[in-house]
C-alpha cells in the first residue's frame, strides 16, 4: 500500500492548498446557483407600490383600477397632498394615479410621482397600453366588461420575455448547482488531483517503482484506488454541500437522479484528469490547461450561457463537450424531454469517460514507448 | 570460484537507426565493484536498463543471479538496489520519508524497516536532514539521499548509474567511501561513471565501453598493460634541437619523443630506469630545462589507445 499512502501523504502536505480550491470552489458554486435561479425572475413584470384615486366612479374607472391593482401593491394613502407627498418622498408609495371625473368620457387622468423613476415611466406605460386596447375593443363593438377581459388576455399573453424552449418554466436553483457543478469538478480535480498523479508518472520515480519487487497491477491498482478515493470525496463533499443548501431535497424524487448524472460526470473527469497527468507538466501548465478546459466546455456546454443564443453552428461543436450532455440530463428533469432524454444523456456522457479512459490509457502507452525508443 | 551475478549475452538494442548496444557480454560475479567506464553516450545506462528490464532488447540474455531478467523477475528484484543517474525522489516527502518509502517496496515489515530506514541516513550521512525535502538540499546532499533510497533495504547487488555526477569533492568522497563499505558489508557493485579516477579508486574489475561495445575488461592493472605505454616523462620549458629529439626518442624503451610550447613528452614501454636514463642525457648534453616529472599511464590512456580519442572530453 505504499503508493495509496504515500499519495495520499502527498495530498495531505498540501492540504492548504486543497482547502483553499474547496472553500473557493464551494462558495463560487453557491454564489453561481443562487444568482443562475433568480436570473429568470428579471424577465417577470416588477411590482410598484401605488395609489389609485377614482373620482369618475364608472365601470371604465374601475376595470383601470383593477387592472392596476391586480399587477402592483395597493398601498392604503389617505389623498392628502401632505401625506402623499411624505409617502412619495420616503418611497413608500411609487405612483399615484387620479382617475379624473369624467375618465368614462374623456379618458382623462391625472398623476403625481417620484421624478425620474423607472417606475412611474413603467406604470404609465401599462396605463397606456391597457388603453389603447381598450379603447379598441371598445371601438369594435363590445361591452366595457368584454373590451376588459379581452384586453386583460391580451396584455396577459405579451408579459413575459424569455429564451425560447425554457420561458414558461422557472429553472430550480438545483438545476443550476448541478450545471455549475461540472466546471467545478474539472477544476478541482484538474488542480488538485493531476499534479499527484504526475508525480507517480515522472520518469525517474516510475523506474524507481518499476525496479522494486512491486507488480504493476499492485502499484496501477493502488493508484487508481487512490484517485478513486479521492474523486469520490471531492463529489461526495460536493453533494454535501448541495444537501445542506436545497434542504434534502437533492435526494427527493427526480432531484436524486443529478447524484446519477453528476457521478457519471465525475468519471470523465477522473479521465479527462488522467490524460492531462499522462504528460510530464509543470505546476503552472496545469492550471492553464485546467483553465482552458473547464471554461471552454463550461461556455462551449452551456454551463455559463444558455444553449438558447447559440448559432447552429456552436451547438454542433457544443455535441461534442461532455457538459453539453451533463446541461441537457440536468435540464430534461426540470423542462421537457423526461426520463428518457435523461437516460440517452447519462449514457453519452458514460461514452465520453470510456473514451477519455481508453485515450489516457494510449497516451501512457505511447510516452512509455517513446521514452524507450 | 564465485558465481556470477549478472550475465550477459551477446545483447543487441537499437533505439531506431541508432545501435546502442551491439552484441555486448559480460559477466559480474558476486563481492565485486564492477565499473562501466565510457564516455557519454557509449551504452553505459543502456546496459543498465536493461539488466533492471526497464528497457526492452532486441537480441540477447540478460541473467541475474542465474535467472532470466524479466520485468516481473520480483525474485531478483527483491534482492536489486538501484541508485539512478537522474535524481529519483519525490520532492513533497521529507528525505526520512523518501527514503521510508522506496525501504518499504520491499521491506513490508515496519519496524524493521524504521531500523533499515535509520541506518540508510546514518549510512550517508544526512542524520541533520531527516526532515528536510529535496529542494533544501545541496547538489551533494541530494546525491546521497538518492543513494540512500537506493540502498535502505541491503540489497545484494547495488547497481549505481553516475552516482557522483556534479557533486562537491567532499560529497563525491563520502560517496565512494560509502561505496566500498557497502562492498565490504558483502554487496556486489556495478558502477558506471565517465570519471576514471573514481572508477580506478573503487573498481576491482572495470569494462571499456564505446559505442556499445565492451572494448576491454579486466582490473585497472591488466588493463594498463594492455597498452604500449608504461610511463610518460615530462619536461618542461626545454630548449632541444631536431637531432637531440631525435637522440631522445633512440633512449632503450622511449617509442615517442615530441615537444609542444616548450614542454617534452617522452612515451616509454617497459622499463624500470627511464627517468634516469632521459635526464642523464639532459645533462650529458647541457640542455637547460625546468620541471621534471613523470606519470604512470591512467584509463584515459587505455581508452585513448584503444578508441584513438580521449574518455572525457577536454574541459574549459
Amino acid at each position: 500500500m505504499q503508493v495509496f499512502k504515500t499519495f495520499f501523504k502527498i495530498l495531505n502536505k498540501q492540504k492548504h492548498q486543497f482547502i483553499i480550491y474547496i472553500s473557493i470552489f464551494g462558495v463560487l458554486l453557491g454564489v453561481l446557483s443562487n444568482v443562475g435561479g433568480n436570473e429568470r425572475k428579471e424577465f417577470q413584470g416588477s411590482k410598484m407600490d401605488i395609489v389609485v384615486f377614482d373620482y369618475d366612479n364608472s365601470e371604465e374607472s374601475k376595470y383601470l383600477m383593477e387592472y392596476l391593482y391586480s399587477l402592483h401593491n395597493k398601498v392604503n394613502v389617505k389623498d392628502d397632498r401632505e401625506e402623499i407627498q411624505d409617502s412619495l418622498y420616503w418611497q413608500v408609495i411609487d405612483y399615484v394615479l387620479y382617475i379624473d371625473e369624467g375618465y368614462s368620457e374623456t379618458g382623462k387622468l391625472s398623476n403625481i410621482k417620484r421624478d425620474g423613476t423607472k417606475a412611474s415611466i413603467y406604470v404609465e406605460e401599462q396605463i397606456a397600453a391597457y388603453q389603447k386596447s381598450f379603447d379598441a375593443y371598445v371601438a369594435a363593438g363590445y361591452s366595457s366588461k368584454e373590451a376588459y377581459e379581452k384586453t386583460i388576455a391580451a396584455l396577459d399573453s405579451n408579459g413575459l420575455v424569455g429564451y425560447k424552449g425554457k420561458s414558461s418554466v422557472e429553472l430550480p436553483k438545483q438545476y443550476y448547482y448541478f450545471t455549475y457543478m461540472t466546471y467545478i469538478l474539472i477544476m478541482l480535480l484538474m488542480n488538485v488531483m493531476a499534479p499527484i498523479i504526475m508525480v507517480f508518472n515522472k520518469k525517474e520515480i516510475k523506474d524507481r517503482n518499476s525496479v522494486a519487487p512491486m507488480t504493476i497491477k499492485s502499484r496501477s491498482t493502488q493508484l487508481i484506488g487512490a484517485t478513486a478515493v479521492l474523486s469520490i470525496a471531492v463529489w461526495a463533499a460536493l453533494i454535501i454541500v448541495a444537501a445542506i443548501m436545497f434542504k434534502g431535497q437533492v435526494f427527493v424524487g427526480t432531484n436524486a437522479l443529478n447524484l446519477l448524472s453528476s457521478f457519471v460526470f465525475l468519471l470523465l473527469t477522473v479521465g479527462l484528469v488522467c490524460i492531462v497527468s499522462s504528460f510530464n507538466l509543470k505546476a503552472p501548465t496545469i492550471s492553464m490547461i485546467s483553465n482552458i478546459i473547464a471554461l471552454g466546455m463550461a461556455f462551449l456546454g452551456g454551463v455559463f450561457v444558455p444553449m438558447e443564443i447559440f448559432s447552429d453552428g456552436i451547438l454542433k461543436i457544443a455535441r461534442f463537450m461532455p457538459t453539453y450532455w451533463q446541461v441537457k440530463a440536468t435540464e430534461s428533469l426540470y423542462v421537457d424531454g423526461g426520463l428518457d432524454t435523461f437516460f440517452k444523456c447519462v449514457g453519452i456522457e458514460a461514452l465520453f469517460a470510456l473514451a477519455f479512459m481508453a485515450i489516457a490509457l494510449i497516451v501512457a502507452k505511447v510516452m512509455k514507448e517513446r521514452r524507450e525508443g | 570460484m564465485s558465481e556470477a551475478v549478472v550475465k550477459i549475452e551477446n545483447l543487441v538494442k537499437r533505439y531506431k537507426e541508432v545501435l546502442a548496444l551491439d552484441h555486448f557480454n559480460l559477466e559480474i560475479k558476486e563481492g565485486e565493484v564492477f565499473g562501466l567506464l565510457g564516455p557519454n553516450g557509449s551504452g553505459k545506462t543502456t546496459t543498465i536498463n536493461c539488466i533492471l528490464s526497464l528497457l526492452s532488447y532486441d537480441k540477447g540474455e540478460v541473467e541475474v543471479f542465474g535467472k532470466k531478467m524479466t520485468p516481473d523477475n520480483y525474485e531478483a528484484k527483491r534482492n536489486i538496489g538501484v541508485v539512478m543517474q537522474n535524481v529519483a525522489v519525490f520532492d513533497e516527502l521529507t528525505v526520512y520519508e523518501n527514503i521510508d518509502y522506496f525501504c518499504g517496496l520491499y521491506i513490508k515489515d515496519k519496524a524493521k524497516r524504521k531500523e533499515y530506514v535509520e541506518e540508510a541516513i546514518t549510512f550517508v550521512g544526512l542524520e541533520d536532514f531527516k526532515k528536510f525535502y529535496p529542494k533544501k538540499l545541496s547538489g551533494g546532499l541530494l546525491r546521497r539521499l538518492n543513494i540512500a533510497c537506493g540502498i535502505a533495504h541491503k540489497p545484494k547487488l547495488i547497481i549505481m548509474d553516475e552516482p557522483t555526477v556534479a557533486v562537491d569533492p567532499q560529497s563525491r568522497n563520502k560517496i565512494l567511501e560509502g561505496i566500498e563499505e557497502l562492498n565490504r558489508n558483502g554487496a556486489t557493485i556495478i558502477y558506471t561513471s565517465h570519471y576514471m579516477e573514481e572508477v580506478e579508486q573503487i573498481c576491482s574489475r572495470i569494462a571499456i565501453m564505446d559505442k556499445g561495445k565492451n572494448l576491454a575488461l579486466g582490473t585497472k592493472d591488466e588493463l594498463k598493460k594492455m597498452i604500449k605505454n608504461t610511463e610518460t616523462i615530462y619536461i618542461e620549458k626545454i630548449e632541444v634541437t631536431k637531432e637531440q629529439l631525435e637522440a631522445i626518442s633512440k633512449i632503450n624503451h622511449v617509442y615517442s619523443a615530441n615537444v609542444e610550447d616548450g614542454k617534452l613528452q617522452v612515451k616509454c614501454s617497459g622499463g624500470k630506469h627511464n627517468l634516469i636514463n632521459v635526464l642523464n642525457y639532459i645533462n650529458d648534453n647541457n640542455i637547460p630545462c625546468g620541471r621534471v616529472y613523470s606519470e604512470l599511464p591512467t584509463l584515459n590512456d587505455v581508452f585513448l589507445e584503444i578508441t584513438g580519442k580521449e574518455l572525457r572530453d577536454k574541459e574549459a
